[in-house]
């Protein structure tokens, strides 16, 4: 291999991490709440809402039965709007967080529905506020679940990083068709 | 530090009410807990389901009130009534001066702050420590770092748990991971505690120093004790009142050696079957309800129901010099002996015998001879 193709490949390595380190955080840190909202309004809940439940179901649910690709074409004004470029990284961590964030909701809901009902009964005949429960009970008792959760989808974003690639990171598959494709998308 | 270790440092809590506790508590007062006209109606998808229906008790002050009854009879519902988990559907629920059902936001938490609770499956957090557990109701109500340490330490050693300061709850065993609980209940200085079914997860021993630990509790920090069972023993063990429940109903209620000594109610007698006798095996095949038409004798039954303690002259003096004792079932509760005692009386052709009014002919057996 040459000096160059090398170089090419740390730096699409790079970009990867860079990309999809990123986007996990962006998805962590707006699904993380977003779970947390699905688990409070729902039916049984700590504050029953459930039409905003329904809401935030469906639009979930629609973002997740996109295909991903699909997805990255079609947010494009979306991410010239952000970011101001439909190319490198920058412009992919957006289609990238945006798919991920409800993907990984959906996990996180799943493992904190599945804390105890009986930990917040105690929690709530102690006199916790509900926001107590959130921080001292709901998060640190599904912590296992939601770190496996976290693991699934930065696995599954580092794939989608490679078609992300397609509107200009360096990611590994596709450091060298993004020129062609970036040069046919305008600008 | 094992629970025996526990209870040999407390010298009160020697599971049953000994002669060397005195019972020093005051006359109750008034009312810490009142169901007024109480009723409660869960609705769910397939319909409503009635849990209770006019309940009107007080629970005492300072007292160990028990609520026992079969599964479904409510007793939860009831319980969870107290500290708002559940809310009634009609009447009121009266606890510590307040109307619980009024409460809003704010004035509900302050309420729950005064009422502890513990349950039968403990839900303890596992992410926390034993420390942290029992800090929390104390972190969350805004307590100093000092006040809590100290609270802490003062609860962990009460309940004998000082060396496990630091364990997970994973790696307690059941007896342990109550005493975490009621340490925790216990931490924010409530007036009243609320035990749902707090040893049905335990092992006999293991119950018994648990319910020597409420009672301590309640004797010496006169923290007024509202538990629900479904095991008679739990009651006799560690309760001053009892309330039956029955289908959602109030079936009896009164003093544990009132109610225990005379049940009325079929569904009381149904739960004390276990703990009286029937008729022993070899007479309940001979037994006949007319006397014998020559020799034979009366079955005599004595119950005694706490009024007095038994007296052996008075017995021989109504049953005669030739009875003869078959079985007796005789307890001492909450420091009044009741029970039975089982008796056959020679009887002659066809005349029963003359019998005090504790007593009472079960039936007649026929001499074989
Ligand atoms: N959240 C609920 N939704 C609907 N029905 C309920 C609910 N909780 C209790 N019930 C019903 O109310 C009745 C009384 O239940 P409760 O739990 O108070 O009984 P219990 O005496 O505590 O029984 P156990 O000894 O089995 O715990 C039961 O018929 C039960 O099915
Ligand atoms: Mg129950």
């Amino acid at each position: 291999m040459s000096p160059q193709m090398i170089e090419r490949l740390w730096r699409a390595l790079f970009d990867t991490v860079q990309m999809v380190g990123l986007s996990a955080l962006i998805a962590l840190l707006v699904g993380v709440p977003l779970a947390v909202l699905l688990v409070m309004s729902q039916p049984g809940g700590l504050t029953p809402a459930p039409k905003l439940h329904r809401a935030l179901g469906s639009v979930i649910n629609g973002f997740r039965a996109i295909p991903f690709i699909v997805l990255l074409v079609a947010l494009l004004p979306v991410t010239r709007f952000l970011t101001g470029t439909t190319i490198g990284v920058w412009a992919a961590i957006v289609p990238l967080a945006i798919s991920a964030t409800p993907f990984f909701a959906r996990i996180a809901e799943v493992s904190l529905r599945e804390v105890d009902k009986g930990l917040i009964e105690a929690a709530q005949a102690m006199g916790c506020r509900r926001r107590h429960i959130v921080t001292h009970v709901l998060l640190p008792e599904a912590l296992p679940g939601l770190i496996g959760g976290f693991t699934i989808t930065v696995v599954t974003m580092i794939g989608a990083s490679a078609m992300a690639g397609a509107v200009g990171a360096g990611a590994w598959a596709t450091s060298r068709c993004a020129t062609a494709i970036s040069a046919s998308t305008p600008p | 530090m094992t629970e025996a270790f526990a209870l040999a440092r407390n010298p009160a809590s020697t599971g049953r009410r000994s002669a060397e506790v005195v019972d020093i508590r005051p006359e109750p007062a008034k009312a810490a807990i009142s169901f007024r006209g109480v009723a409660k109606t869960y609705v769910s998808p397939r319909g409503e389901i009635g849990a209770l229906k006019n309940i009107d008790v007080e629970v005492p002050e300072g007292r160990v009130f028990g609520v026992i009854g079969r599964s479904g009879a409510g007793k939860s519902s009831l319980l969870r009534l107290v500290n708002r988990l559940e809310s009634a559907t009609t009447g009121q629920v009266i606890v510590d001066g307040e109307d619980v059902g009024a409460l809003d936001g704010e004035a509900l938490i302050a309420l729950r702050r005064r009422v502890g609770m513990i349950f039968q499956h403990f839900n303890l957090l596992s992410a926390k420590t034993v420390y942290e557990n029992v800090a929390l109701p104390l972190r969350v109500a805004g307590w100093s770092r000092e006040d809590t340490e100290k609270r802490v330490t003062e609860m962990l050693d009460l309940v004998g748990l000082s060396d496990k300061r630091d364990a997970y709850p994973g790696r307690l065993s059941g007896g342990q991971k109550q005493r975490v609980g009621i340490a925790r209940a216990l931490a924010g200085r409530p007036k009243i505690l609320l035990c749902d079914e707090a040893t049905s997860a335990l092992d006999p021993e293991t119950t018994q120093s648990i319910l020597a630990l409420l009672r301590d509790i309640n004797r010496r920090l006169g923290i007024t004790i509202m538990l629900i069972t479904h095991e008679m023993s739990v009651i006799r063990e560690v309760c001053d009142e009892v309330l039956v429940l029955e289908k959602g109903e109030v079936a009896e209620a009164g003093l544990v050696w009132r109610v225990f000594g005379d049940p009325r109610h079929p569904a009381t007698k149904a739960m004390l079957a276990p703990l009286s006798h029937g008729l022993p095996d070899d007479l309940a095949g001979r037994v006949q309800s007319t006397p014998p038409r020559d020799v034979g004798e009366a079955l005599v039954e004595l119950s005694f129901r706490g009024e007095r303690d038994p007296d052996l002259g008075a017995i021989t003096a109504s049953l005669g010099l030739s009875a003869r004792v078959l079985s007796a079932n005789l307890d001492r509760i909450g420091g009044h002996t009741q029970g039975r005692l089982l008796a056959a009386l020679p009887v002659r052709a066809g005349a029963g015998p003359d019998l005090p009014e504790n007593a009472r002919v079960i039936g007649y057996v026929a001499s074989n001879d």
